[in-house]
């Protein structure tokens, strides 16, 4: 009822309570209540529904708060209950290959945290079909990803699905579009800065560019240890460390005057980063996810800064 | 609220006897719960600003509230020497409100509330 009244009344599309929601989502979502996230989620079906135009970007900020190694009840029912939205509302998710490629990286990555326990493998299966039929139906919307798309895969090449899909990528590619040549031009394509970000929640964002921006060389410790006990202190959360440490070599790109200052550098937020790894698998994910850029570094087209 | 300066002190201002103390600070450690002869909690937390760190006491709720990471706002509160150490407390009307974490860079040294044998000289009461 109060949305029909909305929508009637709205004037300007929706767009204050576009931005609104999206600031609530961005500054206060940690701090909401659960009955408000549901509420939440409600109304983003329902600008969704009526095909409000900015209501993809809702979306993408939901998905944003989803956190990446993090299998706790709240973090597991946002990422139900926005998968479930976005495959109800698939037609509507297919006219916009922004958010086509940003769901995909999203769900990729996050189906490799869904094991373990019959809800989180029904979650997985969920996810499963809802990323190999977007790659399948709209495999150059998905290729916008870039090289960190074949990382992603990679990290999912044994569940039978996606086993299938690298068949045909390596040996088939027509067979995915008529312009894709092979795994070679997707690996040469760089990743952007809003996929690597978009897997990142607002709080690690603000936190990882705090320690990069404002701590010195040597002080580092404390903010180590709580940002740990935070986000990196369950086996599950290992996971996490690619996402952290793709972030810091693909938008974290310090200027030259916080580079020549004692800020504390890149390298050393990296370098705890693994060596506080608890799993093998995680770092050995990790450390790949280190040299992606350095691999198919290409002079002309990418920057130095990523590597 | 209009009309009203609150100026902050800054840790390495803090002196035995201040009062009406508006501090900002990061929280770096919390201590373990030790109970009074009243039946309440104590807890002593490292803080620090930019400019150095100082150990406060909370009582109760509040002290099982507090995490490091902490950033917290301290109203009204003073300044006393405990067992030769400098430390800070709420004083009545005065709290304490966290008002963000992580975000805020300190110092660790140099700490004010280490021992000072001068302040064990002066024998000051604490207000309980």
């Amino acid at each position: 009822q109060c949305y029909r009244d909305l929508a009637l009344v709205s004037r300007d599309g929706m767009n204050i309570v576009l931005n609104k929601i999206n600031h609530i989502l961005m500054e206060k979502y940690l701090k909401l209540q659960d009955t408000c996230r549901t509420q939440l989620v409600w109304l983003l079906r329902e600008l969704v529904k009526s095909g409000v135009l900015g209501a993809d970007g809702v979306c993408m900020t939901f998905m944003k708060q989803i956190a990446g190694g993090d299998v706790t009840a709240k973090n597991i029912w946002l990422a139900e209950n926005v998968l479930e939205i976005l495959t109800e509302q698939r037609e509507w998710v297919l006219k916009s290959s922004l958010l086509v490629a940003m769901a995909v990286y999203t769900y990729l990555r996050l189906l490799v945290d869904h094991h373990g326990t019959p809800q989180l493998q029904g979650l997985r299966q969920k996810e499963v079909e809802f990323c190999i039929s977007l790659l399948r139906e709209r495999f150059m919307d998905c290729f916008m990803i870039g090289r960190d798309l074949v990382r992603l895969l990679q990290n999912v090449a044994r569940i039978p699905e996606f086993e299938q899909l690298w068949k045909d990528i390596l040996h088939n590619p027509q067979v995915l579009s008529t312009q894709f040549t092979g795994v070679l031009q997707l690996l040469q394509s760089r990743t952007s800065r809003k996929f690597l970000a978009c897997r990142l929640t607002p709080d690690m964002e603000t936190k990882l560019l705090f320690m990069t921006s404002r701590v010195r060389f040597g002080q580092q410790k404390r903010y180590q240890d709580w940002f740990q006990r935070q986000y990196l202190s369950t086996p599950d959360s290992q996971s996490l460390r690619c996402d952290l440490i793709r972030y810091i070599c693909g938008v974290v790109h310090p200027s030259n005057e916080v580079l020549s200052s004692d800020i504390l550098p890149r390298w050393a937020i990296i370098g705890w980063l693994l060596t506080t790894c608890t799993s093998n698998v995680a770092a050995s994910n990790a450390k790949l996810a280190l040299f992606y850029d350095w691999l198919f570094f290409n002079p002309e087209k990418d920057s130095i800064m990523n590597i | 609220r209009p009309g009203t300066m609150s100026t902050e002190t800054l840790v390495k201002d803090v002196k035995p006897g201040l009062k009406n103390l508006n501090l900002i600070f990061i929280v770096l450690e919390t201590g373990r719960v030790t109970k009074t002869k009243d039946g309440h909690e104590v807890r002593t937390c490292k803080v620090a600003d930019k400019t150095g760190s100082i150990n406060i006491s909370v009582w109760d709720d509040v002290g099982n509230l507090i995490q490091p990471g902490d950033i917290i706002r301290l109203t009204k509160g003073y300044a006393s020497v405990f067992k030769g150490c400098l430390t800070l407390y709420t004083g009545r009307g005065g709290d304490l409100q966290k008002i963000g974490e992580f975000c805020m860079v300190y110092s660790e040294v140099p700490n004010f509330s280490e021992p000072n044998p001068e302040y064990v000289a002066q024998q000051s009461q604490s207000k309980g």
